[in-house]
């Protein structure tokens, strides 16, 4: 009986997503009007953080209009952190996580750290229909998490920690540390050849995300204290060839610069 | 950079180490210039005219200089990759100890 009426609830939460998402009711235009205001507000010079609270209030007025979307996902691109954030991006989470709309926000929640961002990016990339948001997300969480190694390493520190636990939240330092360097690190090389093999051909402002993730897993494998340094063959600047491998045997300093 | 540099090359010259670079500028007959005027005697690899050029793009280098330093069987074994605040300090004693290292084994 309890099972009949969870698969119920589930059903009814599903088909409320669908209603959401695949058949949204035609934008009232008077919360259009109230979007249209805010934006314009925003250009107008007001901080986004003083507007979260406005545009979390619309999206909650109308959760059923598309402008809802906007205005939730607004919040996600112009406003850092605070309450607003978490808040919206729970709600697009929950609510319209197969919306294509959400396209944007993935990149910009690598600088959000919250667990709202990380559900959110997981979420996208699981639950998404469209390939672009799965491979944005699946790229993004990897960046996202490779910024939260910095974090950890940056919270052993005593007077480092209480700052950044005052900037982000006790809840999210705690999470933090509660964690190993090493299964993140796992973590983020599996993303990566996710994306090599599931979205690869999708393209990205510079390449392919196949071509940026494989770029991210040479890293990985070949650039840290500890591995061999891949090989460089090429020329110098007189047109001799030059040879990195040549100069085992010796102690070398490798100076990557310009004159500038 | 490039007095200490030039003071890195001169102290060991007689030792089993090399400074070794990746050059992303775009002109290189002006580089060429600039080597001369600043006596910059170590060899550096061309990378195409460019910061996005085809050695620092797989190296993944995001900030410039990006120093490395490696040890005698070429692995990595320090990364600084500070831009205008590597901390030349540090890597020579990377170096430093790498080299005393070397000694003692002989």
């Amino acid at each position: 009986m309890l099972r009949t009426l969870i698969a119920i609830l589930v059903l009814l939460s599903i088909g409320t997503a669908i209603q959401a998402d695949d058949a949204p009711q035609p934008t009232s235009a008077s919360a259009a009007k109230e979007f249209a205001a805010l934006v314009e507000e925003f250009e107008q010079g007001e901080p986004a953080r003083a507007l979260a609270g406005k545009s979390l209030a619309l999206a909650k007025k109308h959760p059923k209009d598309p402008v809802a979307v906007d205005a939730l996902v607004w919040i996600a691109i112009n406003v850092r952190r605070g309450d607003e954030l978490s808040q919206a991006m729970s709600v697009l989470t929950k609510n319209h996580i197969k919306n294509i709309k959400l396209l944007p926000i993935c990149q910009k929640l690598v600088r959000r750290p919250a667990l709202a961002s990380e559900k959110f990016l997981r979420q996208a990339l699981e639950k998404s229909p469209h390939k672009s948001v799965q491979a944005e997300a699946c790229f993004h969480l990897a960046d996202y998490l490779k910024r939260q190694i910095v974090l950890m390493q940056s919270l052993k520190d005593p007077s480092d920690r209480k700052r950044l636990e005052q900037y982000y939240g006790r809840e999210y330092t705690q999470h933090v540390v509660s964690l190993t360097e090493d299964e993140i690190s796992k973590d983020i090389e599996q993303l990566y050849k996710r994306i090599a093999k599931s979205f690869a051909e999708v393209p990205t402002r510079d390449g392919t995300m196949g071509q940026k993730a494989n770029l991210e897993l040479f890293a990985i494998h070949h650039l840290f204290v500890g591995r061999i340094a891949p090989d460089i063959k090429g020329e110098d600047i007189d047109g001799k060839r030059l040879k990195l491998s040549d100069y085992r045997g010796k102690v070398v300093v490798l100076d990557f610069w310009g004159h500038w | 950079m490039y007095p200490h540099e030039r003071s890195l090359v001169k102290r060991l010259a007689n030792k089993p180490f090399a400074l070794l670079g990746v050059n992303s500028d775009e002109d290189r007959q002006q580089l060429k210039t600039v080597m001369e005027q600043e006596n910059i005697t170590w060899r550096s690899w061309w990378n195409g005219g460019s910061t996005d050029g085809p050695i620092s793009t797989k190296w993944q280098i995001g900030s410039w200089p990006t120093i490395l330093v490696l040890d005698t069987k070429g692995i990595i074994r320090h990364i600084d990759t500070g831009g205008a605040d590597v901390d030349i300090e540090v890597i020579e004693e990377v170096v430093d100890s790498l080299l005393k290292e070397l000694a003692e084994k002989s």
